[in-house]
């Protein structure tokens, strides 16, 4: 274990763009964690004697139609925004995986099962389907997380299976049969490992994807509702005001938004090289 | 056997010094390397992985990766400077009068594309044919290559072909212009013992009907013993030795040499015959590597070997070693 | 005493792939199989070395395989000390009690370690998971595996990327032989390796076979390395076995045409001067695919077939004293080939 933290320092201190995107990971996960204490201001208290102020020392982002303070509700909606993003990649990295894996190795029905629910997931447009799973059950952030972890299952579930495939006629599998291991050990203890750095580039697109998805749905109505803050909302209820001129209501929640998928990105290839043993010299 | 013409070599390589720039440092992979090669003669390089020998004949093609740095020397290659020529000139005679055939013969083909028909660019690129003979030309080469049924297998892929097939069809595609050399890099890894010999007969029997030199790369002693007149042994990107096959083994000059003779459990009696060789390859990318690269692991080794540099010497007809204090 | 039963007898085994699609509506043709290894019998003696001779498609690698239980047997008997080990299927086989006491090395060290587990790691799977050892007893056991097989120390906690081939090749071979297995099964086990390296290897499973008392089987397609270990060989072609004796016996005089134009193909060094001809093999292989049962596989590439080739398929049997060919006009006496062949082996 210890190794494996020397080895993320060595690769966080090698890499400026990692340590970037793991420092600005920190800032989001502190605002996730801490987000009401941080905020300046309440991120429900409405002033309409402020409202649509632009940037100002009093109010860093601004405030918006109703008067609250945009800072403080971007860093409360931090908390839901990413929460969403986070346990929908969960679901959809856990199932999709072990799907996958199952298809990939032992080929036959499983690999027939999961190739059809795979197809059909696949048969439609992504979004689609989410505002559709989401319409269909109800409109509620569970739901979100459901949909958006359900149309990012294929991704995963293919990627194991494609790597399944490949490592299961590989030498060490003989080996590790030979040692006694049982064909689910194999597949958890010792194919499972080999595909994780794969996956972990994979996780950060998915959250990025996620982050996105969330907000999509929420700019169309869908999902989170007012008065929550969340990020998408903010910039679908900011929307309106470009036109007239107070640009910083959307504006701002937009950056954030972008930012975060940025750093989820960027952050992939730093969490690939820390799990994958091979990058250690 | 002296021929006239043979009194200029046609691949001279003088003073070769290759090294390739990678992360964790610069590898002095090959380092001041000499020899020769005379039209129609067979020579053979040999030594261990990693002692240059396959770097060696991709510089000479002019194939080498692009992280490698050519950092002395001159190829000279029928009277052409091969290391001063321009890409134009090389790409002329690549194909033409110096051909190459790799290891693994199956992935050196283009999965994609029936032999015929690879044989048939080859031709067109370099030999003066129509497009109307060359496919006819080809299945000439495979019959001439002894692939049974040419015509029907002239439209196969190379997934239907079995190794010792392709290795025959790539031989057909390097012999295809009638080359003056041909360099033959493992050709016969991973094939079977049986079908080992096949090819390296019909190697060895092409180039003595078309007078074709042949450079042969292996780490096999006993396969270079049986095909090639001259053997050169490298180790660690030196050449150690280079003599007539007869006389090195008769009596090897080298200490790595008689080490590695003793090493190749064809040649020995039992199990405890067999030499090691001590020690482990040097690496490359140290900066205070010894001047005789092999002085680490030698028995024989004086303080000398660390700082002197290394005699090319000439001990008799034909032979030369590298080492101070020769057996 | 050494007990008299074979510690391995192999009878009449064979192992069949059914090829192409069975389609439905075909049903009522027979379906074609390829023989991967065909009627295979022999046995291997507690202590003893056997080498497996033979060249790519034999079915050595199946033999392997098979004998390992990695693969499902189509027809034969497995007989390990006794205990027919053929009938129990490969997936229920890792809960054998017989697993322990065959193990493979193989080919591909790199292949075979796991890139994820440390060499510690994978010396120690077999313990976990078949001794069920932990803690203390098993670094300790691990420790001591990889002292007798010459890995250092240190190098247990790098990962086969950090490894050279030849340390590769030791923790592969610390592996099998952790759990005491009393058959070791060779796969090709130095042919990756160079000439240097090969040597330390092959004189470490010379100095293992004497402390630990294995059985192995050796399987190679390297004449010269097979010479060395092995106590008797047996000579596969095309899934049979064609010849088998002990070793010596067989470099000096072979009795099959076959082994005859293997030992002929092997480059000797340093003996360009005086070799005898090549004995070669015209032709390709024939096909694994339904061969007919009544013609001797290599019948179409042998100088001495006759009609009687394809109406009797030739069994294994004695033709001198412990030697044994499975040909209708074996080599009875040596030949000035066979002769000029001995002298320099």
């Amino acid at each position: 274990m210890t190794a494996t933290l020397r080895h993320a320092g060595y690769v966080v201190r090698e890499n400026p763009v990692t340590a970037f995107a793991f420092a600005l990971f920190f800032l989001f996960a502190l605002c996730a964690a801490l987000g009401p204490v941080l905020a300046p201001y309440d991120p429900f208290a409405s002033d309409t004697a402020e409202a649509l102020t632009g940037p100002s020392a009093a109010h860093w982002f601004g405030t918006d139609q109703l008067g609250r303070d945009i800072l403080s509700r971007i860093v409360v909606a931090t908390r839901l925004d990413l929460g969403i993003a986070v346990t929908s990649v969960a679901l959809a990295f856990g199932f999709g995986t072990l799907a996958g894996l199952g298809a990939g190795y032992y080929g036959g029905w499983i690999d027939g099962i999961v190739g059809r629910g795979v197809d059909t997931i696949m048969a439609f447009p992504l979004f689609v389907l989410a505002m559709g799973i989401v319409a269909a059950l109800g409109n509620n952030v569970a739901n979100i997380v459901y949909a958006t972890a359900i149309i990012n299952l294929p991704i995963y579930a293919r990627l194991a299976r494609a790597e399944a495939n490949v490592r299961r006629s590989a030498g060490f599998v003989e080996a590790a049969r030979l040692c006694g291991n049982s064909e689910a050990r194999i597949v958890l203890g010792q194919l499972l490992p080999n595909i994780m750095p794969l996956m972990m580039v994979q996780v950060s697109l998915t959250l990025g994807y996620a982050i996105l998805n969330a907000a999509g749905l929420s700019f169309i109505g869908l999902g989170v509702r007012p008065p929550t803050a969340e990020w998408g909302i903010m910039v679908a209820e900011g929307a309106s005001f470009i036109v007239s001129g107070e640009w910083w209501v959307a504006f701002f929640p937009g950056i954030v938004l972008m930012a975060a998928v940025f750093c989820f990105n960027l952050m992939g290839d730093g969490l690939r090289d820390i799990v994958d043993p091979q990058r250690r010299t | 056997m002296m021929d006239t013409d043979n009194a200029v070599p046609l691949l001279a390589v003088e003073d070769l010094g290759i090294e390739f720039r990678t992360r964790s440092g610069t590898v002095r992979a090959v380092d001041g390397i000499r020899f020769e090669l005379r039209r129609g003669e067979t020579m053979a390089l040999v030594g261990e992985s990693g002692s240059g020998k396959s770097v060696t004949a991709y510089a000479i093609m002019g194939i080498l990766d692009g992280a490698a740095r050519i950092t002395s020397g001159t190829i000279v290659f029928g009277g052409l400077e091969l290391l001063q020529a321009s890409e134009r000139a090389i790409a002329e005679i690549r194909g033409r009068e110096l051909a190459i055939i790799f290891q693994n013969p199956r992935t050196a083909l283009n999965p994609i594309r029936p032999v015929g028909k690879q044989i048939a660019d080859i031709l067109l690129r370099h030999g003066n044919v129509t497009a109307a003979q060359a496919p006819s030309r080809a299945i000439e080469m495979l019959a001439k290559v002894r692939i049974p049924d040419p015509e029907r297998r002239a439209r196969s892929y190379p997934f239907e072909l079995s190794g010792g097939m392709c290795q025959r069809v790539m031989i057909a595609m390097a012999l295809a212009c009638e080359p003056q050399l041909l360099i033959a890099d493992e050709p016969t890894t991973g094939l079977d013992i049986t079908t080992q010999a096949v090819i390296m007969d019909l190697i060895a029997e092409l180039a003595a009907s078309q007078k074709m030199a042949t450079l042969l790369i292996t780490h096999d002693l006993g396969l270079a013993s049986e095909y090639c007149d001259h053997i050169a042994v490298m180790h660690a990107g030196h050449i150690v030795e280079t003599a007539p096959t007869v006389a090195l083994f008769a009596a090897p000059h080298h200490p790595y040499t008689a080490k590695l003779i003793a090493a190749t459990p064809g040649g020995a009696p039992n199990l405890e015959a067999l030499a090691a060789i001590p020690g482990a390859l040097p690496d490359l990318r140290r900066v205070d590597l010894p001047l005789c690269r092999y002085s680490e692991r030698c028995e024989r080794a004086a303080p000398a070997c660390l700082d002197r540099p290394l005699p090319r010497r000439a001990v008799g007809e034909g032979r030369g070693v590298a080492c101070h204090f020769p057996l | 005493m050494r007990s008299a039963r074979p510690l391995l007898a192999v009878e009449g085994l064979r192992k069949l792939y059914p090829i192409g699609k069975q389609r439905v509506w075909r049903r009522g043709l027979a379906p074609s199989f390829l023989h991967a290894v065909d009627d295979v019998s022999f046995t291997i003696g507690p202590g003893e070395t056997v080498g497996l001779l033979g060249e790519s498609g034999c079915g050595k690698s199946t033999i392997v395989r098979l004998i390992a239980r990695l693969l499902d047997v189509t027809d034969g008997s497995i007989l390990f000390d006794g205990a027919e080990i053929g009938k129990v299927p490969a997936r229920r086989f890792g809960l054998a009690p017989q697993r322990v006491h065959i193990q493979v090395v193989f080919q591909d060290a790199t292949d075979s370690l796991n890139p994820r587990f440390t060499a510690f790691r994978a010396i120690a799977d077999p313990l976990l998971r078949l001794q069920h050892l932990s803690g203390p007893a098993l670094r300790s056991r691990v420790e001591e595996v990889a002292r007798l097989t010459g890995l250092p120390q240190e190098l247990l906690s790098r990962f086969p990327h950090q490894l050279s081939g030849g340390q590769k090749a030791r923790v592969g071979i610390a592996r099998a032989i952790a759990v005491e297995p009393r058959l070791l099964i060779l796969d090709e086990p130095t042919s990756a390796l160079d000439v240097s390296v090969q040597v330390l290897i092959l004189r470490l499973l010379q100095d293992l076979k004497r402390q630990l008392d294995f059985s192995y089987l050796f399987v190679s397609h390297d004449l010269n390395v097979v010479r060395l270990l092995c106590d008797r060989i047996l000579v596969m072609y095309l899934g049979h076995i064609v010849e088998s004796g002990p070793a010596d016996r067989v470099f000096a005089e072979p009795r099959h045409p076959y082994t005859q134009a293997l030992l002929s193909a092997v480059p000797k060094p340093g003996a360009a001067v005086g070799r005898p001809a090549r004995i070669s093999l015209p032709g390709e292989p024939r096909s694994p695919v339904d061969p007919s049962p009544h013609i001797c596989p290599l019948y179409g590439r042998c100088g001495r077939a006759t009609e009687k080739c394809t109406t009797a398929m030739p069994a294994l049997r004695e033709i001198t004293r412990e030697q044994f060919a499975a040909c209708h006009y074996p080599f009875a006496e040596p030949t000035a080939e066979t002769k000029k062949l001995a002298a320099i082996a």
